[in-house]
């Protein structure tokens, strides 16, 4: 029955901008200080005071709006949104309805193995508001008004998506395009990004949309999945079941995993939105745009897509390294400018690094690794002047104290034996030690050969080549 | 013309007696009637005349306002914080 | 003649003479303040560290800092314009104890000339009305005549100027607030271009309306305040960066050749005789003087109050949505739950004046009503506006009667009647264009009557000089009336 329905999926994603200052006054844009410190008149509301826009948010909605793109606005203007509400000092958010910065752009989705393109209805600036805090003990609300007044652009989607998997892949997307670009940081959980979700159904084939509800207190990506996957089961079973989907905003509670009703369609907020007269039209010129055009660097799209089609790697490998940045630097380099096999550094990457970083908390720039560095230990490797297992203890000293890869496989006398004549004593040597493993594997037990190996590797103090020791284990075990 | 004063009164947070909602709606019928003679519009749309503002650098200047200066005229405050009596989901 | 009868210029050229120290100005405008605030209720609050204002002043000019025409003057303020630590509350209950912990840019720039500042004068409570009678801390009455309106919303400040209670003092005008009451005070009353004074601590009550205006007891007097208060300021995105001329220096009488517009539609039947009489007499002065006059149409004006009630109440329907008792101001006591402080506390510390205007302001804006209304009245404004432009094609300066009649009677009108009174003086805010009262006759019972200059953008120059031309052709007739 689920599977007559298809879920259609819009989203509506809000952004702090990490610019210095707040978007209407000097005040400075940060998080975590002492309540009601980081605040002027112009933030505070206070009678008389009056907004100047900072053009840092003009030129990140901008810089946001050609990553998506859209088409920017060269004149645009604010507007007042009004409704009472303790966190909002003015009883109206300055933001932007009729003429917003960005509109009608779009951006393909790395997705399930494909690409997904969600088109993208309009990105637009306004302020945030502040905190309000529920005391238990104290019977009353506090308020903290240092929030008010950061910038946020809000980026709205058209209803393209058709899955949670979609939606999350897009919110992935899209937070590795704000922190690629530099102009937010993202961080949950300080709220720095958050998002609505607006869920609707219908049949399979059907072209007119369903009736959709919007759902708010999504806090976190997966919280989004959970969400909508709720909504669309939802909906479907109401309309199975005969009833029709109300126009509604929800509320969701991700511990309880199900959403209640906020406000029904009658009593919807009216806004009465008007422009807002204590500032004029916000211009952006070609010049300026252009030059934000060029200083966009290659987009985290479109960097999946070329290291799934032009390096193999999976779809989790891909997004993996994308999403960190120095990562995706180191291997661009290494491959790139010093030619080293892309799946070879993107598995040291995922796994020796990755679990160094974790250890010590340090970023590539941190630790004494560099692409040269990283390039000639994968060139040893696959030389075979040194094993895998070995190289993994070379890229550690790497890390922690920095140095050549040939010197420290020297040092720590790690170069690996492939002499066959060397070899052969070790191999003969080791078999005459372990006669019963022997007569084990030439009575049919082969599991005794990695047994063999093993013991050769040991008594090799890991340096011999495997490859060549196995061959001659064979060859030795078969002969006699 | 039927005005919903008691739903505007809501918008605006304000609240009217049973009285004073009877009066405010005839104030209120009486000018909307008034202000609604207007000219019939002859500006093309793109045609306004549109001027566009100066923006400001991106740079932190702290208000310079003390504690007291910021909590001071509130009616009540808890802490640092402003303090309102608890909201309803 | 005392002290406070004195125009600001020449009390500037005694304090530069050594004549006098703006002590000695400041203690006669005390004294005179202390014998007339009981009748007229001019001020809501009088500063109390006016000598200590003065003897700084006096104590700076005799080391020989540098003075501007207005230091040590004694100057009144509009008590809806931010001054840090002195209370500012708008005529209202809302803001009753509301101390701002901030300067409005004009403050700042007035304390920086070295003017004194004598207090915070009675309005219109949010400067919304035409009589000062809705204000929460009684009525001011007309010095001329204390049975009469100050006019409004402005009319502390015009009464004080006008009696002696003040040099001068700074308005505020959304649609008339400072000439309407000037042209009842008989004094001078300016309402600059929009954008050339900054509006940052100027409590806003329709933002994109109104500007500070400026009150002198003569030509000269406006047009040195204003030069020290106008200006672009950072904190203003809809201030004009520009740069202005010394006025002072730069006023001159000759203004032959000049192109004068008389809108026919400014003359019709609700002008009073008297005014009528007035104007019409000024009209001759000019004629004499050299001007040429000319008989113009703008048939708009019809609908200009329609289009000021709706932009200004909606503006103010949200500007003033922040007056909630949280954060400062008004809150009703013992209140249960949010909803009910917001609620209570805003039906409790307004008045009804500005309820309605609330009321309609969020009317006009709300959803079904929008485009007949709010939408529909900034087309209006732009075609009013281009109208007024091209008038100007045809002429340099307009002038009209400033308002139908003189000050009528205390309690005598209802606020609704009271809107049409606007007609002659909304244009310009609709506009945003330079418009002054100047004193030009008086009734049969000695009222003042004012006639309303007005140009072009930023022609403040040739309405100063329009001014000053009249007053010297007549001799001063028109002016000083209640400062016996």
């Amino acid at each position: 029955m689920i599977n007559d329905y298809e879920v259609v999926i819009g989203l509506e994603v809000h952004a702090e901008l990490n610019t210095s200052s707040k978007i209407y006054c000097s005040c400075k844009n940060s998080f975590g200080q002492d309540p009601n410190t980081a605040v002027c008149p112009v933030c505070m509301g206070l009678p008389g005071a009056l907004p100047v826009l900072n053009e840092s948010v003009v030129d990140f909605g901008a810089k946001m709006g050609l990553a998506l793109n859209c088409h920017i606005n060269k004149l645009s203007r604010q507007d007042r949104k009004n409704y009472f509400y303790p966190d909002l000092p003015k009883a109206y958010q300055i933001s932007q309805a009729d003429i917003p910065l960005c509109e009608n752009g779009w951006i393909d989705v790395p997705v399930c193995g494909g690409v997904k393109r969600v088109g993208i209805n309009r990105i637009h600036i306004e302020e945030d508001a502040g905190k309000l805090l529920h005391d238990d003990i104290y019977d009353g609300s506090l308020i903290d008004l240092n929030r008010c007044g950061v910038p946020l652009i809000e980026i709205v989607t058209e209803p393209d998506m058709r899955s949670s998997a979609e939606a999350k892949a897009f919110l992935d997307t899209i937070k590795m395009t704000l922190q690629y670009l530099g102009i937010s940081d993202c961080k949950m959980q300080e709220g720095s990004i958050r998002c609505d979700v607006n869920v609707s159904v219908r049949r399979r084939g059907d072209t007119a949309y369903g009736t959709r509800c919007e759902m708010k207190n999504v806090n976190s990506f997966s919280g989004a999945v959970r969400s909508i996957e709720y909504e669309a089961r939802r909906q479907i079973e109401l309309i199975a079941s005969g009833g029709t989907v109300e126009q509604e905003t929800r509320r969701w509670n991700d511990a309880k995993g199900e959403s209640i009703v906020m406000r029904t369609k009658e009593n919807a907020q009216d806004y009465r939105y008007f422009p807002e007269p204590d500032l004029l039209c916000i211009k952006i010129d070609e010049n300026r745009l252009n030059d934000i055009r060029e200083s966009l660097p290659e987009l985290p799209a479109e960097k999946i897509l070329r290291y799934r089609q032009n390096y193999g790697f999976s779809d989790e490998e891909s997004l993996l390294i994308a999403e960190n940045m120095e990562w995706a630097d180191l291997l661009d380099k290494c491959v790139i400018e010093l030619g080293s096999d892309p799946k070879s550094i993107c598995s040291r990457i995922l796994s020796d690094i990755a679990k160094y970083q974790n250890a010590t908390g340090k970023t590539i720039n941190e630790t004494g690794l560099t692409p040269e560095r990283l390039s000639g230990l994968i060139k040893l490797i696959r030389e075979g002047v040194i094993s895998n297992t070995a190289g993994s203890r070379v890229l550690e000293v790497i890390l922690e104290k920095g140095g050549e890869p040939e010197e420290i496989t020297k040092q720590l006398g790690l170069v690996q034996n492939s002499d066959i004549d060397s070899l052969e004593k070790l191999v003969s040597q080791v078999i005459s030690e372990n006669e019963k493993s022997a007569a084990d594997y030439r009575s049919g037990k082969k599991n005794a050969l990695g047994y063999i190996v093993g013991q050769c590797m040991k008594r090799s103090g890991g340096c011999a080549n495997p490859r060549i020791v196995r061959q001659l284990v064979e060859k030795h075990l078969e002969c006699i | 013309m039927n005005i919903d004063v008691s739903h505007i009164a809501r918008l605006a947070h304000l609240s009217f007696t049973g009285e004073e909602l009877i009066i405010m709606k005839e104030d209120m019928t009486r000018l909307v009637e008034m202000v609604a003679e207007l000219p019939e519009n002859d500006i093309q749309p793109g045609e306004n005349s549109v001027d566009a503002m100066e923006l400001r650098k991106d740079e932190v200047i702290p208000s310079g306002l003390s504690k007291e200066e910021i909590l001071g005229n509130a009616p009540e405050t808890e802490h640092g914080f402003f303090v309102v009596p608890k909201t309803v989901e | 003649m005392k002290l406070y009868q004195k125009n600001a210029y020449e009390l500037c050229r005694m304090l530069r003479e050594k004549k006098v120290s703006s002590e000695e100005i400041c203690r006669d405008v005390i004294e005179r303040i202390n014998s007339h605030e009981s009748r007229i209720n001019s001020y809501i609050s009088v500063s109390n560290d006016i000598i200590a204002q003065a003897r700084a002043v006096d104590k700076a000019l005799a080391e020989g800092k540098a003075a501007s025409p207005l230091t040590g003057i004694p100057i009144a303020v509009k008590d809806n314009i931010s001054t840090k630590g002195m209370k500012t509350t708008c005529a209202s209950k809302m803001l009753e104890g509301y101390i701002p912990p901030y300067d409005a840019t004009v403050i700042s720039k007035l304390r920086a000339a070295g003017a004194v500042i004598t207090g915070k004068t009675n309005m219109d409570e949010f400067a919304m009305g035409s009589s000062t009678e809705k204000s929460y801390f009684g009525r001011t009455c007309n010095p001329h005549e204390p049975l009469c309106s100050a006019g409004g919303s402005s009319g502390g400040s015009a009464a004080a100027v006008a009696c002696g209670e003040a040099t001068a003092a700074l308005g505020s005008d959304t649609g008339g607030s400072v000439r309407q009451p000037a042209s009842f005070c008989g004094v001078v009353g300016l309402k600059p271009t929009y954008g050339s004074i900054s509006r940052y601590g100027l409590i806003a009550f329709a933002s994109s309306l109104e500007q500070v205006g400026v009150i002198g007891r003569c030509t000269a007097d406006t047009a040195m305040l204003y030069s020290h208060v106008c200006g672009s300021d950072r904190r203003d995105a809809t201030s004009v960066r520009r740069s202005y001329p010394d006025f002072l220096s730069c006023i001159s009488c000759d203004i032959k050749g000049v192109r004068i517009g008389v809108p026919e539609e400014y003359f019709g039947e609700c002008v009073s005789s008297d005014v009528r009489k007035a104007a019409e007499s000024a009209i001759d002065c000019y004629r004499k003087m050299g001007a040429q006059i000319k008989t113009i149409s703008l048939p708009l004006v019809k609908y200009a109050v329609n289009t000021y009630y709706i932009i200004s109440s909606a503006e103010a329907s949200s500007n003033l949505a922040r007056y909630d008792g949280v954060r400062y101001g008004y809150r009703a006591r013992n209140c249960r739950s949010l909803d009910e402080m917001y609620f209570r506390t805003r039906s409790e510390g307004f008045g009804s004046e500005v309820k309605r205007r609330i009321m309609l302001g969020t009317f006009v804006l709300s959803a079904g009503y929008y485009e007949d209304y709010y939408k529909k009245a900034l087309y209006s404004r732009e075609m009013i506006r281009r109208e007024m432009i091209n008038a100007f094609n045809e002429c340099d300066v307009m002038i009209t009667p400033t308002y139908p009649t003189a000050a009528f009677r205390l309690g005598e009108k209802d606020s609704l009647s009271m809107y049409s009174g606007d007609v002659f003086t909304v244009s310009a805010n609709i506009s945003g264009l330079p418009a002054m009262s100047v004193p030009c006759g008086y009734t049969e019972e000695r009222l003042p009557i004012g006639m309303q200059l007005m140009g072009r953008p930023f022609s403040e120059l040739l309405l100063f000089n329009m001014g000053y031309a009249f007053e010297k052709f007549t001799a001063g007739s028109f002016m000083g009336g209640a400062l016996i």
